[in-house]
């Protein structure tokens, strides 16, 4: 059961909710009566508790904590540390990139908003405002979980990113969005809704950063719409800072031959929490799900994900690796469903975890629900140590201890890279990877 | 031992950058490494490929041969001890493998080699042959030893010793 929300916090909650309202102006009113209907569903549900079984390892009580109210408007003032900065700047200067302080749509960093190639990359609020009627036709369609955080989302939207990739357009070149969390003690509510024309190709980079040492909350919600024979790669990166929280719910559907192969990057935060869902709604789908996770200090790390065969001769690869340690805490919980429909269906999970101390803990929950006869479906979950043996051999070639296990850590967690993404990006993701493994190992000699 | 993810080369550098570290010496950049391990690859007939893979992973029984004497050249020991390094190896390739340890001699280092057949010591010459036997040296000699081994058997060496106990 979740939590009834008191009488006093329901007065805190609305009266943000109204101030929002306010500030939010510009919007279409069919949008105002959704956000009204999801506020509404929102206070009915309350939070999740830990006594739901989708939530039984992550308590958000810290989140609840935290005021509904928006950020102050005007330009954001922050410094970027020595990573956000990086991070800000992948992709280079002449990519497509949006940027967002707090949920809003931070207009001197985009570029090539429209193109002559017919993609469209452009800010929620924007798309709104223009009501060109296509975001409509995606936006909150295909959300198969109305949790109380999605519900948050959809309550306080006003702004996040569109994409529409026309059908038959293909590009290597990735649309990078990046979503930064800034204002001490606000939330952020950034929604992502791609939507990929019939036989079309992109790449979609969606980062979310926290700002040094600010408590913020972003929650986050993506919808990606594939038709039939599109292909799309979406990398989600997270680094929360070390008091912030980001809860991240992705819906992915998938029409008629349609590939979508999806890597999440979780690197730090004090609570990050990862809902993927993904509908294989037609037949002949390839869905690919990659997820990496490093849970220091006092991090806690839960990815919750379901794949959903509902229609014949799909296939799913999922795998999800992290290393855990101090007293970092990681969560996975796959779920493949397989319909009666979803007839040769080929689907397979992985999750292999590293714990390096003893205060560190991890929860691994893989399950099947299968009601078709003719499947092939696996799944495989290992928690253990770094290989002694490999640690041996490094460390009588004159290699460190401390360096050694970096070796190892580093090998595991870059395995992971491997099938997710190739050239340029794969050596992008692979730096941010590293410099996160440096920060925790120290660099190696 | 295979380890996966963990690059050759990778590996190697890093090896070697720690025990130049520890002797006070100038580490190696990237650049610079892989010229001189590309070189000692070539001279060890070692696949080049190798360098980039993982580990050991996939090599061959002679590839591990070739790739332990590699990390020996690399790395230079003051103490090297081969197990059976002449095992698997083809005439050719146990040419190669005892040319590049005979390369590694020197005044300030030791290599202790433990094999069962003379064959690799007419590349290899020995400085110093001990026999063991039930897990103790029972002779010892220069290099005429294991000829003189090879021709007799075993049996001869053990019998030996009792004599001079005796």
């Amino acid at each position: 059961m979740n939590a009834a929300i008191s009488t006093t916090d329901r007065h805190a909650y609305a009266s943000g909710f109204a101030q929002a309202l306010e500030q939010d102006t510009g919007l279409p009113a069919w949008l105002t009566s959704v956000r009204r209907t999801a506020f509404d569903d929102f206070l009915d549900q309350g939070w999740p508790t830990t006594k739901q079984e989708d939530w039984r390892f992550t308590d958000v009580t810290p989140i609840t904590r935290l005021t509904m109210v928006p950020p102050p408007t005007g330009k954001p003032h922050f410094t970027p540390d020595h990573f956000t900065a990086d991070l800000l700047g992948l992709g280079g200067e002449d990519s497509r990139r949006l940027l967002f302080v707090d949920g809003r749509y931070h207009s001197g960093a985009a570029k090539g908003r429209s193109r002559p190639d017919g993609v469209l990359a452009t800010p929620i609020s924007g798309a709104l405002a223009e009501d060109t009627g296509t975001l409509g036709h995606v936006l909150g369609h295909h959300l198969r979980s109305q949790n109380a955080f999605v519900a948050l989302n959809t309550a306080f939207l006003s702004d996040g990113a569109f994409i529409r990739i026309p059908a038959g357009f293909t590009s290597d070149s990735p649309i990078y969005l990046v979503f930064l969390a800034s204002a001490e003690g606000s939330a952020s509510f950034p929604r992502t809704v791609v939507w990929a024309g019939e036989n079309s190709q992109a790449t979609i980079v969606e980062i979310h950063l926290g700002a040094d040492r600010r408590a913020t909350l972003s929650n986050a919600v993506t919808e990606i719409l594939l038709e039939p024979g599109a292909r799309i790669t979406h990398h989600g990166i997270q680094k929360a800072s070390p008091d912030a929280s980001h809860i991240g719910h992705l819906a992915v559907t998938q029409k008629a031959g349609s590939v979508y192969t999806g890597s999440s990057l979780a690197l730090a935060g004090r609570l990050i929490r990862n809902d993927v869902h993904a509908s294989l709604a037609e037949e002949n789908c390839t869905c690919n799900l990659n997820g990496l996770y490093l849970a220091s200090d006092t991090n806690h790390i839960d990815n919750h994900t379901t794949i959903d065969h509902r229609a014949p001769r799909s296939t799913s690869r999922e795998v999800y690796k992290g290393v855990v340690e101090d007293r970092g805490r990681a969560i996975f919980s796959g779920r493949i469903v397989v319909r009666p429909a979803a007839q040769q269906t080929d689907a397979r999970q992985t999750n292999r975890n590293i714990v390096l101390s003893d205060g560190a803990v991890v929860h691994s929950k893989p399950h099947l629900e299968i009601f078709a006869n003719d499947v092939k479906c696996s799944h495989g979950a290992t928690t253990g140590r770094l290989n002694a043996e490999a640690l041996f051999y490094l460390r009588s070639r004159g290699i460190g201890e401390k360096e050694a296990n970096q070796l190892l850590i580093r090998a595991f967690m870059l395995e992971g890279l491997d099938c997710v993404a190739e050239g340029v990006l794969r050596a992008q993701l692979e730096r941010v990877l590293v410099k996160r493994i440096e920060e925790l190992h120290g660099a190696p000699a | 031992m295979e380890i996966p993810g963990v690059a050759n080369t990778y590996f190697l550098r890093a090896a070697l950058n720690a025990i130049r570290k520890h002797r006070g010496e100038e580490e190696l950049d990237a650049m610079d490494f892989l010229a001189m391990v590309k070189k000692k690859a070539k001279t060890l007939g070692l696949n080049p490929d190798l360098l980039g893979r993982p580990v050991n992973e996939g090599f061959s029984g002679g590839e591990k041969k070739r790739n332990e004497i590699l990390q020996m050249s690399v790395l230079e020991p003051r103490l090297a001890v081969l197990d059976e390094t002449d095992s698997g190896l083809d005439i050719d390739a146990l040419r190669e493998v005892a040319g590049a340890v005979q390369a590694l001699r020197a005044p300030d280092r030791a290599i202790v080699v433990i094999t069962h057949h003379q064959r690799l010591l007419d590349y290899l010459v020995p400085d110093r042959v001990h026999v063991l036997s039930g897990g103790s040296i029972v002779t010892s000699g220069d290099r005429t030893l294991a000829i003189e081994l090879e021709k007799n058997g075993y049996g001869w060496a053990a019998g030996r010793t009792q004599e001079q106990v005796a």
